[in-house]
């Protein structure tokens, strides 16, 4: 089983950009799509759940093809009843095999991650073949270091840096992220590229991090496929990706590939499971399998309808429907108050 | 009675925000490929 | 829209985006949306802002509301114009495609 794809998208993860890259790494999956969102980086909102949400319906409408199903996981906050170690939480990561993480605060991602049982499965989930997408400010704590955005620009603090998850570690890779490379919300008055803070300040930033980083900067609109087995990167929507580091920056415009080895010498984990802990290696290969045991979207939706066509006593029409969904695989049980969906065998 | 917009002619360049909050502009949009401009004249 | 919609990894297999403008306001644009399930770009224009600009008659409400349909290459211009003479007299799919088909083979 090949270790999955890595997607990184420096805006638009609910515009075309995201639709591009979201349909690339579907086609890339050979099984039934199963999506989970992560509530994690916007967990402190009170509707963290609508803002991932978004996206899901996003991707929902966007991939209608692959019938996705979408789980949304609340993995909000350490320590609380919705808890990124509690493994109710974590259960669909189980089974995705495309895991999105996007919208919200970076530092709060981090430290709600950090360490947790939800971070160790999706590490786990991706040795194991899961696609993983990490858009905007998603993207800045997955790095080796992390840039403090809102703390920065908004609350005015000085520029500082502070420990990222840091993903590639564990493949020998020191690389930290900023989307909104190219943002020029500012116009010609206020400079706020380099995700909103400015080169002034980014220069500040990349002083503080050790000189063996190297930055990967995401235009807005843009995004880039990593595939580690094979050492590719591609580069995919209207800009570009710039790598900044002390000797050789480079920029690859959007269409073009560059090898994963001019970021360092990528070492594949041996074994695969190495620096996942173990109990959590066991959980998630010895998650029982699914036998697509959710309805999905779709035939639940029919399920309603014709509940409503029932009530009207059409029942040509709630025939019609009981047909549908025998077709997606489910038959309906009428029942005093409802319905209840069976998996067909 | 305005000209028609015609083959040939540059397409004006414009600004909307998508229905998911995002901020089009059409020139942006070109980079991605052809694009088909349909100018809808409300919902039935 | 709902061919357009069903036809839509056609055009973009062919690296061609669909942005679909209208008249109506933000909130009825996202609820028609979202019941549809329309994958491509919706832009709300309920001002006229761009209908304006590409020279739309917009007091078509007495006259009745007729589509306009563009392709625009990547270089900006406009290479194909057709005007509905009815709601519903919008290009098929494939003659979309079609266009779409003969640029990107022009620009190769």
């Amino acid at each position: 089983m090949a270790i999955g794809q890595i997607a990184f998208l420096g805006s638009g993860e609910t515009s075309l950009a995201g639709g591009r890259i979201f349909e690339t790494l579907a086609k890339r999956i050979n099984e039934p799509l199963r999506i989970a969102l992560l509530e994690t980086p916007a967990g402190f909102e009170l509707n963290s759940a609508q803002v991932v949400g978004k996206v899901g319906d996003f991707m929902k409408t966007r991939l209608q093809n692959y019938k996705p199903v979408v789980d949304v996981i609340p993995a909000r906050k350490k320590n609380s009843a919705f808890s990124p170690d509690d493994p109710e939480i974590v259960k669909p990561l189980l089974h995705a095999n495309m895991i999105f993480m996007g919208p919200g605060s970076p530092t709060y991602a981090i430290r709600n991650l950090q360490g947790t049982l939800t971070w160790d499965v999706i590490r786990a989930r991706h040795r194991l073949g899961a696609t993983l997408i990490f858009a905007s400010a998603a993207t800045i704590s997955v790095g080796a270091h992390a840039l403090p955005v809102y703390e920065i620009y908004k609350v005015g603090q000085d520029v500082h840096a502070v420990d990222g998850l840091n993903f590639f570690g564990d493949f020998g890779l020191h690389i930290s992220f900023i989307p909104h490379w190219n943002n020029a919300d500012g116009g010609v008055d206020l400079d706020t590229s380099r995700c909103f803070i400015g080169m002034d300040r980014f220069v500040e930033w990349c002083d503080l991090v050790p000189t063996d980083n190297q930055t990967i900067g995401l235009d807005e609109h843009t995004g880039l496929i990593v595939d580690i087995e094979s050492g590719q990167c591609e580069v995919s929507g209207v800009s570009s990706v710039s790598i900044v580091r002390e000797c050789d920056p480079e920029m690859y415009p959007a269409g073009s590939k560059f090898k994963l080895s001019e970021l360092g010498s990528v070492q594949l984990p041996d074994p695969i499971q190495k620096d996942i802990p173990a109990h959590v290696w066991e959980m998630v290969i010895n998650a029982p399998p699914l036998n697509n045991d959710k309805p999905s979207d779709e035939v639940i939706a029919l399920a309603e309808k014709r509940l409503t066509a029932r009530a009207d006593k059409n029942w040509a029409e709630s025939d019609r429907l009981r047909d549908q969904i025998s077709a997606l695989g489910w038959t309906v049980q009428d029942g005093k108050d409802g319905y209840k969906l069976i998996k067909s065998l | 009675m305005s000209e028609m917009i015609a083959p040939g002619d540059l397409a004006p360049d414009f600004e909307l925000d998508d229905v998911n909050g995002n901020r089009i502009r059409l020139s942006t949009f070109r980079e991605y490929g052809t694009v088909v401009l349909y100018f809808l004249r409300g919902f039935m | 829209m709902a061919r357009l919609r069903d036809g839509y990894a056609d055009f973009v297999s062919r690296d061609a985006e669909i942005l679909a403008v209208g008249p109506n306001n933000a909130e009825t644009f996202q609820r028609y949306w979202k019941n549809e399930a329309i994958p491509f770009t919706g832009l709300p224009d309920p001002d006229h802002l761009v209908a304006r600009v590409y020279k739309q008659e917009v007091n078509a409400f007495k006259s009745g509301r007729m589509p306009l349909m563009c392709i625009i290459d990547k270089k900006g211009y406009i290479r194909y114009a057709h005007f509905g003479v009815s709601m519903r007299d919008i290009p098929s799919n494939e003659e979309l495609l079609r266009v779409i088909d003969e640029l990107n083979a022009s620009s190769n």
